[in-house]
């Protein structure tokens, strides 16, 4: 432990300018951020001479939010490279360093100056916020685990196999693009494929290994070679593995039971052709593919319960023969309630299949991967004048109107750590011409939305311990189809807030008969061919 | 007694070059041992293996009793390494630098420590990164020996110093040798024949000789044979005479193994004719030069042999 302290104590000493450096864009960061809440919850409610502040407010955060990495980037380097492990000229070579210690020295290092200031900055942002840090530090822990496996780790691994700021900055740089070029190839970058639940998961757990490995590896043996193959091989081949020779589609079914009756799924789809809402053929995100987007017939979708299409997956086959299988591609459905006799879903496809499949009657299989909801535990309040909050969601308080800033247009919500949990938020608002009597009993329009995900993460990756803004919106009267009549809330309006929480994950399948791929318009032609 | 530092067959390439070629070197404790070669003949390259900064391709090394690829850590608390191209923390003053070493050596002794300060006149205050390189050299020797070090590798320790700072550094070390083994390398002959008590030679990754300094000074002679008439020279000359060169009447050559009693008889027996022979000793300088020179030629032939065999085939 004294071998790591004097270390420690040298690092300190050394590098006391990249620690105030970094603290200091810490500091910064922390104080901008709940500026830039209020801005945002200005700009949802476009008060006036909010929107402008509100963008600087906003700016300066992202900005911030850059410079805080790259404080670490240049600590980070400069503490490695003290005691740098490529070359053989270091002094501290043929002195008693055990590697051991002086890995713990180097952690040692950034558990102070590092993840010190930033765990005081994300307590005091939830503590700025409305939160109370002590309820959330196994959050905030998983925060800081993640800020480790994405940010933190890379950086000292990288650090370790090079042998100054100047040789890790182009090596980083390497890296930035080496992925976006991979994105690129692999069409990830316009979110046309879908990622399993657990993909990220998996992801976090192989880079803080990989990089964990390669750290330790490197201090004990300061082989440089086998550790920068080590750390370049095995993501390639991960994503190798995972984009090219086994695509994470065949973990599909894993993850979205399928059950052999159609009653086993979470909701039922038909097609019924119609003259109301026909199928439509246009442009797809990716260039040269054709989206095909077909209304369905929905059914049985349990009370109570929310069903959400996660990703689509279509076969297509005409009467000669030719058979054309697409792989899960996302689907950006709106969430199918119980009350909801309709969906509309759609997939890509290549304009060459189009061209050659759009003349026949087609058979078409469509399967959808389902993730399941059910409501869970509901908070019911009744508006007060100034914040308050609601369990599981955040810490909420009452906005500013879209026309009147005297009145109250909406909630905005604040939430700690992670997005909240996927929540119905249910409310119903007055008209204009009710304004606030405490008599009026009947308020109007009922209004509803959701905000939040399903995700199981106790934290979302993110410097900022606090999400934000969440809630109900500015209101107007285009909700209730009351075009010009502008709804708003009252102190005492109720508001309830429902949870979901995820039941089961599953398959349904649909096939249509005789189906005649719509066509498109020559303007749609034209797009899907000269993006 | 256990030699302080025993290689067998140590060999280390780098890709296709092979700077250390089976080299077999005992340095028994307490000697002062100076490894000496030409540029690039490997003298870098086996310190770095024995502090195990490199690794051996393959063959072994000993450093005080244990394999030089398990040194590490608290295996260097009896070790004091300088290199000439060591790379300091130079944001470091000279004191920083003391009480920094000095909390990782149980052993610190500091009124060494600061006799050692004294005799270097070592500018406390001051950054390394400010220092000349002879002061610098003589930080890297106080922070290397006042923790009374069983084992001193100093690579090239004097390069590049002027005769005052490297009387003052040899000086130090001197003193130390009584404590220590001592093994450097140096291309400065003259400088380490005075104080160094066995010395090996590296020639392209071969250890030519090792041996004490006494023996070697004992067994070359620079021999000048004066002979009656003019006469080439004969062919199967002994092995042991180095850079046979004749010139009218008179012979010369380097005996690599010059013994008293045998070197008068063996050369009356190659020249019958002799009429005068001289043998002087040699400075370490001129061995150095003789021995170097014949390899040369002795690889130059070896490898036009190579070459004539190649081209035969």
């Amino acid at each position: 432990m004294k071998q790591i302290l004097h270390i420690l104590a040298k690092d300190a000493r050394h590098l006391r300018i990249e620690i105030l450096l970094s603290v200091a864009v810490n500091v910064a960061f922390a104080l901008a951020c709940p500026a830039s809440w209020r801005a945002a919850i200005e700009m949802r409610a476009f008060t006036s001479g909010g929107a402008y502040s509100a963008f600087e407010a906003q700016i300066l955060v992202r900005i911030l939010e850059l410079l805080v990495p790259a404080s670490w980037w240049l600590l980070i380097s400069n503490l490695i490279h003290d005691e740098r492990l490529v070359g053989n000229r270091q002094f501290w070579l043929t002195r008693p360093y055990e590697w051991k210690k002086l890995l713990a020295a180097k952690l040692l290092f950034l558990l102070v100056f590092l993840y010190l200031p930033l765990l005081i900055a994300q307590c005091w942002l939830l503590s700025v916020a409305g939160f109370s840090p002590l309820f959330y530090f196994p959050e905030l822990f998983f925060n800081l685990c993640l800020i480790s496996g994405f940010l933190v780790l890379p950086l000292v691994a990288i650090a370790a196999v090079t042998s100054n700021f100047a040789h890790m900055t182009l090596v980083i740089l390497g890296v930035l693009l080496s992925i976006v070029a991979l994105l690129a190839m692999t069409g990830r970058i316009n979110l046309a494929t879908m990622t399993l639940p657990w993909e990220a998961g998996v992801d976090v757990a192989l880079l803080v290994g990989l990089c964990g490995a390669v750290i330790a590896w490197q201090y004990s043996s300061r082989k440089t070679r086998a550790s920068v193959l080590l750390l370049v091989a095995i993501p390639v081949l991960c994503f190798g593995l995972g984009e090219f020779i086994v695509p994470s589609q065949v973990f599909v079914g894993h993850s979205y039971s399928f059950s052999d009756s159609a009653a086993g799924a979470p909701a039922q789809f038909t097609y019924t052709p119609s003259g109301l809402d026909n199928p439509v053929s246009s442009a797809a995100r990716l260039p040269r593919e054709v989206s095909i987007q077909i209304p369905l017939d929905v059914s049985g979708v349990a009370n109570g319960s929310v069903v959400m299409p996660d990703a689509i997956r279509a076969t297509v086959e005409s009467t000669g023969g030719f058979r054309w299988n697409s792989a899960w591609q996302l689907l950006h459905v709106r969430k199918i309630t119980p009350d909801d006799k309709t969906a509309r879903v759609s997939f890509d496809m290549p304009l060459a299949i189009y061209d050659r499949l759009k003349s026949a009657p087609l058979t078409v299989h469509l399967t959808m991967a389902l993730t399941q909801a059910q409501a869970g535990g509901v908070t019911s309040v009744f508006l007060p004048a100034g914040g308050f909050s609601v369990p599981d969601f955040g810490v909420c308080s009452p906005q500013a109107g879209f026309n009147d800033p005297g009145e109250v247009g909406g909630i905005s919500c604040l939430s700690a750590l992670r997005e909240p949990h996927l929540t119905q938020i249910e409310v119903v608002a007055h008209n204009k011409s009710s304004g606030c009597d405490p008599a009026e009993t009947n308020f109007g329009v009922k209004n509803a939305t959701w905000q939040g995900s399903l995700s199981s993460w106790p934290a979302d990756f993110g410097l900022s311990s606090v999400k934000f803004p969440y809630g109900i919106g500015p209101m107007s009267g285009d909700y209730a189809g009351e075009v010009g009549s502008y709804l708003h809330l009252c102190p005492g309006t109720p508001i309830s807030f429902t949870r979901y929480d995820v039941v089961r994950r599953a398959q349904a399948a649909v096939t249509i008969q005789g189906f005649q791929l719509p066509a498109l318009t020559p303007g749609q032609r034209s797009v899907i061919t000269n993006p | 007694m256990n030699p302080a530092i025993l290689t067998s067959g140590l060999s280390r390439r780098f890709r296709r070059t092979i700077a250390l070629d089976g080299v077999d070197l005992s340095v028994s404790e307490g000697a002062i041992y100076a490894l000496v070669g030409a540029n690039g003949a490997g003298k870098t390259t086996l310190i770095k293996v024995l502090m195990n900064i490199f690794r051996p391709t393959s063959g072994r090394a000993d450093v005080l009793g244990a394999d030089s690829t398990t040194l590490s850590g608290k295996a260097f608390i009896r070790i004091g390494y300088v290199s000439e191209n060591q790379e300091m923390p130079d944001w470091m003053t000279v004191a920083d630098l003391l009480d920094y070493c000095r909390a990782f050596y149980p052993k610190w002794d500091r009124s060494l420590e600061q006799q050692l300060v004294r005799q270097f006149d070592l500018p406390l205050k001051r950054k390394l990164k400010h220092l000349s390189r002879g002061m610098r050299m003589k930080a890297a020797f106080a922070t290397s020996l006042s923790y009374h070090p069983s084992l001193i590798v100093l690579d090239e320790p004097f390069s590049g110093l002027d005769p005052l700072v490297r009387d003052e550094l040899i000086e130090g070390l001197i003193e130390r040798a009584t404590e220590a083994t001592i093994f450097l390398s140096s291309h400065d002959l003259a400088e380490i024949e005075s104080f160094s008590s066995h010395v090996g030679f590296l020639e392209q990754g071969h250890l030519l000789f090792s041996e004490e300094m006494s023996r070697l000074t004992e067994r070359f002679r620079a021999v000048t044979v004066t002979l009656e008439r003019t006469s080439p020279l004969p062919a199967n000359l002994p092995s042991a005479w180095l850079q046979p060169e004749a010139a009218d009447h008179v012979v010369r050559f380097v005996h690599s193994n010059y013994s008293e009693q045998a070197a008068a008889a063996e050369i009356r027996s190659v020249f019958p004719s002799a009429r005068d022979v001289t043998m002087d000793p040699m400075t370490l300088r001129s061995i150095f030069l003789a021995v170097a020179k014949s390899s040369r030629i002795n690889v130059s032939s070896a490898t036009a042999k190579n070459s004539a065999k190649g081209i035969e085939a």
